[in-house]
């Protein structure tokens, strides 16, 4: 299959700029309340990739306790609501 | 002779019209007439053998009659005894066939009550589960204070464990 030079360095172009994007990507950390600063610190301690992105606060009433990072179509559910639902699982299965 | 009042003429006369009526009846008269009680005799007599004989014949067809009669009645018991005997074996065949449905049918109907039982097991498993889960939900909704999340957030963060992403 011939590709033409043109389309293959566009899209060449095209992969350098997404995957430069990805590097100083933005993030969204979605928790009840706005996360003060030791806890963003100890966050960026366990998620590497947060050091590098931009970070967006969303406060949800809807989390009981713990906090959900979005980044693209990646999500780290860390709330107490996903232990529940782990929890309800296991219930479920076991009883 | 003829003082005595007998007259020898008359008497000869008389004698020869005798011989000559008894010449004429036995001509005419007496043998045909004997000849016809003769032949009813005889045919009386053949009428009498050909009764016999018929009522012999009677007799033995009767009696022939009666042997086949026996006959049938044994033939007709013995078909009846046999279909009796081959009935029994089809009826025993028959309930075998039917009681083996019928186990079949509830093995059938106890695996499908089992399975609908377990399928509603499950859901009320499920609902209870969700039941539960959404109480302690609602609970913790209204009973978490600001400090509470603040530090079960930090213990979650604590906990968790690190990405290398």
């Amino acid at each position: 299959m011939i590709i033409e030079p043109k389309l293959k360095a566009d899209l060449k172009a095209y992969l350098l700029d997404r995957l430069k994007t990805k590097q100083v990507g933005s993030v969204v950390v979605k928790a009840p309340y706005l996360l003060g600063d030791s806890e963003m610190q100890m966050l960026k301690q366990r998620i590497e990739m947060l050091g590098k992105a931009t970070i967006h606060q969303e406060v949800d009433e809807s989390i009981l306790a713990g906090c959900i990072i979005q980044f693209g179509s990646q999500v780290i559910d860390l709330s107490l609501n996903s232990e529940l639902q782990t929890l309800e699982h296991i219930l479920y299965e076991t009883v | 002779m003829e003082n005595l009042g007998i007259d020898v003429k008359l008497i000869v006369a008389q004698m020869v019209s005798f011989g000559i009526f008894y010449l004429v009846f036995m001509k005419f008269i007496s043998t045909p007439l004997f000849g016809f009680l003769k032949k009813q005799k005889e045919q009386e007599e053949l009428r009498e053998k050909l009764a016999e004989e018929l009522e012999k014949r009677n007799a033995q067809l009767e009696e022939k009659d009666n042997a086949m009669d026996k006959e049938r009645k044994a033939a007709l018991t013995k078909a009846i005894a046999e279909s009796k005997k081959e009935a029994l074996v089809v009826k025993a065949e028959i309930i075998a066939a039917s009681k083996k449905e019928a186990e079949a049918l509830i093995e059938a109907a106890k695996a499908q009550i089992e399975a609908e039982r377990e399928t509603m097991q499950k859901g009320m498993r499920k609902q209870v589960v969700e039941l539960g889960i959404m109480m302690v939900e609602k609970a913790l909704h209204s009973y978490l204070t600001p400090q509470a999340r603040k530090d079960i957030t930090k213990h979650i963060i604590e906990q968790a464990p690190k990405a290398n992403i």
